[in-house]
């Protein structure tokens, strides 16, 4: 069934409630489409006034029999009663809890000697000496000359400069002389497997006399050591001047600078 | 009111004839609330007992019948949601002799009206009780219910939609 719209539905309800003859003429002339459902209405209001709620009996109304109701105990007598209980069982807790604490205190708990408690023991410390904290050093690159191939070569009987020049060119660089340098004559043997270019370079050095710088960009200077400290020179070791190791490129040492020739400038 | 005055003046006999006067308005109002004969007369003598003890209280600004109603539906609403309402298997007119008593102005109770009634609330029964079968106004209800008019129409209205919805459910 369609839904029916409020004000007939509260219609229909006022006229389920009292049918008036007229009024339900009058409805069912305007609203014939509800007329079923009015009819239903009226029918249902019918059997429910119909329906007897009246009490079962045939005699007089039964006595009136007074009964304890649920809310009785609101009544103040009650209240009053109630609270009455609660006072006397906060004077009854009130005066059990003074007793007691008075028997306690009457009575005390004897206090027991104790042995003295060993110290405890504590076991030696051993502190360990601080460590020295080091930050972890990064890889140090590979320096140039590191990076020369190593090579081979054999000469016999040859000048010095020759020799230079042979390794020069197998090992890829160029070759700077220093004025000066043609005082050295001598005449190299040379039979060189797997070594790297400025080891034979310094090898030809503490020979001969004279230092080998690398200067970068595959260029290589050679110095003549001075004639008055040429021992010097030799005596210096790998470590003890680092910092004028092959490869590594320092500023001229002064000693070496000395040793220029007077006419080389 | 002048039985009350009587009653209040001391007079016990006076509160037995307002007890006569209205035992069948209480007690159908009980019963279709809880409906069940029973407890509709226990609950009758509840709510006797309670307007005995608070009579006092009735301030004579409206009907004694009106308060009597409003004692009474709001007795009966809290027994039945006490009880839950039993689904006893009795009719309402139960063995009432109604049939034999030869009264041809009211049908036979229909077992469908009692199965839908069920289906509601209490208050949805309270208020079809005062409407269709003590045959209180829209004003009367409000007072009995404490409501106003208005809230009384709505409530009525939505009472009856709900026991007509239960009802042709109970009739298919």
């Amino acid at each position: 069934m369609s839904r029916i719209p409020p004000d007939v539905d509260r219609l229909m309800w006022a006229l389920a409630d009292d049918p008036e003859p007229n009024a339900l003429d009058e409805f069912e002339r305007r609203y014939p489409a509800y007329v079923g459902e009015l009819g239903k209405r009226i029918d249902m209001v019918r059997r429910m006034r119909g329906t007897p709620l009246k009490p079962d009996r045939h005699g007089p109304v039964p006595p009136f029999r007074p009964v304890p109701t649920a809310t009785d105990w609101t009544r103040p007598a009650w209240a009053a009663a109630f609270g009455v209980l609660l006072l006397a069982l906060a004077a009854a807790s009130y005066f059990a809890t003074r007793w007691y604490l008075r028997r306690e205190a009457a009575n005390p708990v004897p206090i027991v000697e104790q042995p003295p408690l060993d110290p405890p023991s504590v076991p030696d410390i051993v502190f360990a000496p601080p460590r020295r904290f080091e930050a972890p050093r990064p890889a140090e690159p590979r320096s140039e000359t590191e990076q020369l191939a190593p090579l081979s070569i054999r000469l016999e009987g040859v000048p010095l400069s020759v020799a230079l020049r042979a390794v020069a060119e197998q090992a890829g660089l160029r070759l700077v002389l220093a004025p000066g340098f043609d005082r050295i004559d001598a005449t190299v043997d040379l039979d060189l497997r797997e070594v790297r270019p400025m080891e034979a370079f310094e090898m030809l050095g503490r020979q001969h006399g004279f230092t080998a710088f690398y200067q970068g960009n595959r260029e290589v200077l050679v110095i003549p050591a001075a004639p008055s400290r040429p021992a010097a020179a030799e005596s210096r070791t790998r470590e003890e001047r680092p910092a004028e190791l092959p490869g590594e490129s320092p500023p001229l040492p002064d000693d070496v600078r000395r040793t220029e020739p007077p006419g080389g400038q | 009111m002048l039985v009350i005055e009587r009653f209040l003046h001391g007079e016990s006999a006076a509160f037995e004839q307002l007890y006569r006067k209205y035992y069948d308005k209480v007690f159908a109002i009980a019963k279709g609330v809880l409906l069940d004969s029973d407890e509709a007369a226990d609950a009758v003598q509840e709510i006797f007992t309670l307007v005995y003890r608070h009579l006092r209280r009735f301030d004579r600004r409206s009907r004694f019948s009106t308060w009597l109603f409003r004692v009474a539906v709001n007795r009966s609403i809290q027994q039945a949601r006490k009880v839950k309402y039993k689904a006893r298997q009795v009719p309402l007119d139960e063995a009432s002799g109604r049939e034999s008593a030869g009264d041809d102005h009211e049908e036979p109770a229909d077992p469908r009206i009692q199965e839908a009634l069920s289906k509601l609330p209490p208050a949805d029964r309270a208020i079809l009780t005062l409407f269709y079968w003590d045959e209180l106004s829209l004003q009367e209800i409000g007072a009995s219910m404490g409501c106003s008019v208005n809230a009384a129409k709505t409530r009525l209205y939505r009472a009856r939609e709900r026991f007509r919805a239960a009802y042709e459910e109970a009739s298919a």
